[in-house]
């Protein structure tokens, strides 16, 4: 018997030894969880972001929040399953930071896997203003603009949702479809 | 005889911080069967079971600069485990609102299938509970934390937390011999 069972060999204790039994009998974690897990790590651990792991840092004053906006990406993967897209229902959503002094912007989301190469923004010469636009799908989409390949930063104008775990900010997106 | 030395976890978050990635997978695989069972307890759906796994370990990364060794890993672990849990169950609840009238009920389902339901009693009975007192029987009786560990974890103190648990108990009984068995 374990520790935590309740000494006293009562009512308690004949419960918690069934919870006991019940829980312990849970099937082990699916194989393709943990290599999910691993290319989800995978695909951090590549990113720029990750050389926060005692070497180069990057964080502009906001960027350090950035980081966490990675890891609601998961989230998202409920609500598509839960409800897949309808063609009618994905729309173009136009996204722009103001940037004037970076040389090039990626933007990077749950949407193309956070992969800086995917979705390079266009400048606006006369206002310094990056654009893109992507078709989405409704629901929540998070994401973050990346400066000249190393600086990360959020959206300055976006609805953003706290992190309750630690204190961090999220980009988060909702369109809600034509 | 072959003796393989273990290294602990506080060892295996140096060596992740200290840029070696594959230390956290040691850690992974330490640790998700455990936080597997939990969330699949908790939430009694294997996507969302899924999704919070793999988002738990994602933030723990992350955040690794910021653990502090004094804490044991697990409990910290688990820390993050039992918010996404709840972020995850605030989540579905919208998401149930948003498709009432049977609205991709078959997608929704999917999810909750389990092929072999162990003692389905027990499993409906705790599923009836108010989920911040399945979250602390789990936490005590499935998990195996003590109650010190889980007012670390869960912030709140631990006459509260033994209370919860005892009630939670007694509603159990409550449920199991009172005509709930199918």
């Amino acid at each position: 018997m374990r520790d935590d069972v309740p000494p006293d060999g009562g009512a308690d204790a004949t419960i918690a030894l069934r919870v006991q039994d019940w829980y312990a009998q849970t099937p082990a974690a699916p194989e393709q969880l943990r290599v999910r897990i691993n290319e989800a790590l995978g695909a951090v651990a590549r990113q720029p972001a990750r050389h926060a792991f005692g070497r180069r840092v990057h964080w502009s004053s906001v960027g350090a929040a950035a980081a966490a906006v990675m890891l609601v990406a998961v989230g998202v993967l409920a609500v598509r399953r839960a409800r897949p897209a309808r063609d009618a229902e994905i729309s173009e959503v136009p996204f722009a930071i103001d940037a004037p002094h970076a040389a090039r912007v990626a933007l990077v989301g749950n949407f193309n896997q956070w992969d800086a190469r995917a979705t390079p923004m266009r400048r606006t010469a006369a206002t310094g203003r990056w654009t893109a636009a992507l078709r989405l799908a409704p629901g929540r989409h998070v994401y973050a603009y990346i400066l000249d390949g190393k600086t990360w930063t959020v959206d300055s104008v976006a609805p953003r949702s706290g992190d309750k775990d630690y204190g961090s900010i999220n980009t988060v997106l909702v369109p809600t479809g034509r | 005889m072959v003796v393989q030395s273990v290294a602990s976890d506080e060892t295996l978050v140096a060596q992740a911080l200290a840029g070696e990635p594959q230390a956290f997978g040691s850690l992974v695989t330490r640790y998700s069967d455990e936080c597997w069972r939990f969330a699949m307890r908790m939430l009694r759906n294997r996507d969302d079971a899924e999704d919070v796994v793999q988002e738990t370990f994602l933030r723990a990364y992350l955040a690794l600069p910021r653990y502090v060794a004094r804490d044991l890993f697990r409990g910290w672990l688990f820390r993050i485990l039992v918010n996404q849990c709840r972020t995850a169950m605030v989540a579905r609840h919208r998401r149930e609102r948003r498709f009432i009238n049977g609205l991709d009920d078959e997608v929704q389902e999917r999810g909750r299938l389990d092929p072999e339901p162990m003692d389905p009693q027990l499993e409906r009975a705790l599923g009836e509970l108010d989920p911040l007192v399945r979250e602390a029987i789990l936490l005590k009786h499935g998990a195996g934390f003590e109650y010190g560990e889980m007012a670390a974890l869960l912030g709140v103190g631990e006459s509260a937390l033994k209370m919860r648990v005892s009630r939670g108990c007694a509603q159990l009984r409550e449920r199991l011999g009172g005509g709930h068995n199918a």
